[in-house]
């Protein structure tokens, strides 16, 4: 059994905000009804009439790290946090469905001051020239650092460091803490507000909620069945649940 | 075999490809063909060109991607048309006054205004003359018998006046080492875009050919390589020529029945 629970099937959402709201509205869609588990601080639910799996509310970002651990099975968290937490998603993660919703991407975003940096190969340019000019390396704030890395990798970017940065990104340009961060948005607002600008090859995910399994939780013959009852009943059309039995190991 | 630090390029280009010869003969196989190129021509062509030195950087770099090459070559031409014209400082200085707004993001005004300036007349270079794209892109499709090759090339440098008279003299010198040892100089083929595939060549490459009984093999090839003892550690330039013979298929290829018409 899992550590979290005795139930054979643990399902994860995420606790709070728009993506546990079309979450709800997904269930209630595919007429599956949650029920709060009274006395666990709201924290616990369950599905009627499914009593083999249990529904545990957990921040977005747990959703991620707990998959990847093995500690539930299934989880619906946005897909630029799996990536994050394991860039090589196969053997370790299955992403089964995307959902249609909390649609977000990740983007290298610089100062709109910077009228010399529209691309990828301007910010390689740019990096090479402020480690010259500056004697420092060029800042990078982001909560991606996985992504950014094999991003600026692939970009052949190497003069940068990466500055953690765990809330308000997009203000560290106009704070002095970084010079470039990456970052996540939906409408670029949040981004025009502090003077950014998205790097015209800077896309690195176009991110949205995913439905995703984990390969190395506890796989038994009940969490199988409930898992496959769960899944033809959330999407009766496609096969999710044949498309994930082909990775797990035989029970 | 290899030949490193000779000075004189030409004596040792003739130096390898005479042993290539005679040790094919010496084993006792007469027939065989060539396949011969020159990556230096190629080279001296795009260092001719009136483009940033990236841009020429990146011709050759992708020299060994077939098509690749065209298509960047089709875009400088045919892009969008006429050069750009590049920005003023004052055009320059007002795109970054209309983004007063924007953090600076730890770079000097001085250090964004400079370098815009250079990316745009960098942008305003970014053209070639179509006839010249066009006839490059012309140029790395001859192929054929090496001396009615070049007589091509030469035809054809002419049209958009760019000389490559020392790298032409040098394949017609290779032509005519071939010669004096009796190669009959149809069966040696000059291939424009041929570069054996290995990014390491710098300049002549070649291959030679013969047949065992399943059809045409590569009995030997080489070529020369002048930047790779630097590549590999060396402190000053090295000049460098080799070849490799492949045995196993020369005994097949000697052991072959003989095909009327020889190898192709």
């Amino acid at each position: 059994m899992t550590a979290l629970s005795s139930t054979p099937l643990i399902l994860a959402i995420p606790s709070k905000g728009r993506l546990k709201d079309n979450c709800n509205a997904w269930f209630a869609a595919a007429g599956v009804t949650m029920e709060q588990t009274v006395g666990a601080r709201g924290y616990r639910a369950s599905f009627a009439g499914f009593p083999d799996a249990e529904v545990m509310l957990l921040s977005a970002g747990e959703i991620a790290s707990s998959l990847l651990a093995g500690d539930i099975h299934l989880g619906i968290t946005g897909e630029d946090l799996l990536r994050e937490e394991a860039p090589e998603l196969e053997g370790r993660m299955q992403l089964l469905k995307p959902l249609g919703f909390g649609f977000a991407d990740v983007v290298v975003a610089v100062s709109g001051a910077w009228i010399d940096v529209s691309t990828m190969a301007d910010l390689d340019d740019v990096c090479a020239a402020y480690a010259h000019t500056h004697r420092r390396r060029l800042r990078v704030a982001t909560k991606y650092a996985q992504l950014t890395r094999s991003f600026f990798a692939q970009a052949r970017i190497s003069d940068y460091r990466i500055v953690p940065s765990a809330g308000a990104t997009a203000g560290a340009p106009a704070a002095g803490t970084a010079e470039v961060i990456v970052d996540i948005t939906t409408t670029g607002a949040t981004l025009r507000d502090n003077g950014l600008k998205i790097l015209d090859d800077g896309v690195i995910l176009k991110s949205q909620a995913q439905l995703a399994a984990s390969l190395s939780a506890d796989w038994t013959v009940e969490a199988r069945s409930a898992c496959e009852r769960l899944l033809g009943k959330l999407d009766p059309v496609n096969p999710l649940y044949a498309g994930l039995a082909a990775h797990l190991p035989r029970a | 075999m290899e030949l490193l630090g000779l000075s004189d390029a030409r004596a040792g280009d003739a130096e390898i490809l005479t042993l290539a010869v005679e040790a094919l003969r010496v084993c006792g196989l007469k027939d065989f063909s060539l396949r011969i190129g020159d990556l230096a021509l190629f080279g001296a062509l795009v260092d001719g060109l009136s483009l940033p030195p990236q841009w020429r950087a990146r011709l050759k770099r992708h020299f060994w991607r077939a098509g690749y090459v065209e298509s960047l070559l089709h875009w400088l031409g045919h892009g969008d048309g006429a050069p750009k014209r590049p920005n003023s400082r004052a055009e320059i200085e007002a795109l970054l006054q209309a983004q007063a707004d924007a953090p600076l993001a730890g770079r000097t005004r001085e250090e964004i205004i400079a370098r815009a300036m250079d990316r745009a007349a960098e942008a305003a270079n970014l053209h070639l003359d179509s006839k010249i794209a066009d006839a490059i892109a012309e140029l790395l499709d001859i192929s054929g018998p090496a001396e009615e090759a070049l007589a091509k090339i030469r035809a054809l440098l002419k049209t958009i006046s760019i000389n490559l008279d020392p790298q032409l003299a040098a394949m017609e010198a290779r032509l005519a080492t071939l010669k004096s040892l009796g190669v009959d100089l149809s069966r040696v083929q000059f291939t424009a875009h041929f570069g054996r595939n290995m990014e390491y060549y710098t300049g002549f490459v070649f291959e030679l050919w013969a047949r065992d009984k399943e059809g045409p093999v590569q009995v030997a090839g080489g070529g020369r390589y002048d930047s790779m003892m630097e590549m590999l550690g060396a402190k000053t330039p090295v000049s460098a020529v080799g070849c490799a013979l492949r045995t196993e298929r020369l005994l097949a290829a000697k052991a072959a029945p003989k095909m009327v018409g020889g190898a192709k």
